[in-house]
């Protein structure tokens, strides 16, 4: 699918903007209510939301070189990743604000697919458990961890090459 | 869900409108808890979460589940892991039980891009492990 900026802006426009629930305190019934509230998901949301993604994906790869250098900081010393968490919550919050201010970016065709090797590795901390007596089948430890993060990092690298004279 | 699945995915409990202030914690704890582990973050003298705040985080995940509009979208890989998985699209929220115990797997907000993905591949994190 490619970006279509007039769109995407007409899309926004039309539609109901999305809302998270980060930061609100509800009771059972305030959340049943707020989903009750929501649309239901139709062939424009989907369009949107596809345009919105590719957005949000720019602004991940315009931002790999510290993504890199906060993984080579992982891979080289303590797992402590919560940086990388939370510059990856970040950017998935400015993204979708900067389209609910109808503030768009055309998005490089480069950085397609880089916000979700971010996300897997994101999944990857959640997977994390350091204590073997608590692990589960499905949980990773930290050299498991580690290798995952390597394995990210070395598509990333390859995919997604840092600024350099021929990529400028 | 169990008491132990919702303590150790506490800092998931935003996302469906938990505030842990209201428990009395702070985003500060929940960080420490998506960083070490919740084991590790107790050791270290961080506060665990109250039996009301993860009662509150269960019974949260139950009314998600059995909301008219959370989508029952069959079975979908899940970094490696074979999950039944509701969704609501909308929000992007999303809940995943694990097919062979039956038992809870994950839970939070999905970016728009995982979203899509799941739609397009069933599949919500790649397989890293094999």
């Amino acid at each position: 699918m490619q970006y279509n900026k007039r769109k995407h802006l007409k899309l926004l426009k039309s539609s109901p903007k999305s809302e998270s629930l980060r930061g609100r305190s509800l009771t059972d019934e305030e959340f049943v209510k707020f989903l009750d509230s929501r649309p239901i998901a139709d062939e424009n949301f989907f369009e949107l939301r596809e345009y919105s993604a590719m957005m949000i994906s720019h602004l991940h790869w315009e931002n790999r070189e510290h993504y890199f250098e906060l993984i080579e900081k992982l891979l080289n010393g303590p797992m402590h990743f919560l940086e990388l968490r939370k510059k990856y919550q970040a950017i998935n919050e400015a993204g979708e604000s900067l389209a609910a201010n109808l503030i768009l970016l055309e998005p490089d065709g480069k950085s397609k697919g880089f916000d979700l090797l971010i996300g897997d590795l994101i999944m990857g901390f959640d997977l994390y458990c350091p204590d073997p007596s608590l692990r589960e089948s499905n949980e990773l430890s930290e050299e498991e961890l580690r290798d995952i993060v390597q394995k990210i990092f070395i598509e990333m690298k390859e995919g997604y090459p840092e600024n350099s004279k021929e990529n400028v | 869900m169990t008491v132990w699945s919702a303590a150790k995915h506490i800092h998931h409990s935003p996302d469906f409108g938990l505030d842990p202030r209201k428990y009395g914690m702070t985003q500060k704890d929940l960080d420490s808890i998506a960083k070490n582990g919740l084991i590790d973050h107790i050791r270290d003298g961080g506060i665990p979460p109250n039996n009301e705040y993860v009662a509150a985080f269960q019974q949260r995940w139950e009314r998600f589940a059995e909301h008219r509009d959370a989508r029952k979208c069959g079975i979908a890989t899940i970094m490696g892991e074979q999950c039944h998985v509701v969704k609501h699209d909308d929000t992007g929220i999303f809940l995943a039980f694990k097919v062979d115990s039956r038992e809870s797997y994950t839970g939070y907000r999905l970016s728009l891009r995982q979203s899509s993905n799941h739609d397009k591949n069933n599949t919500i994190g790649k397989n890293y492990k094999n």
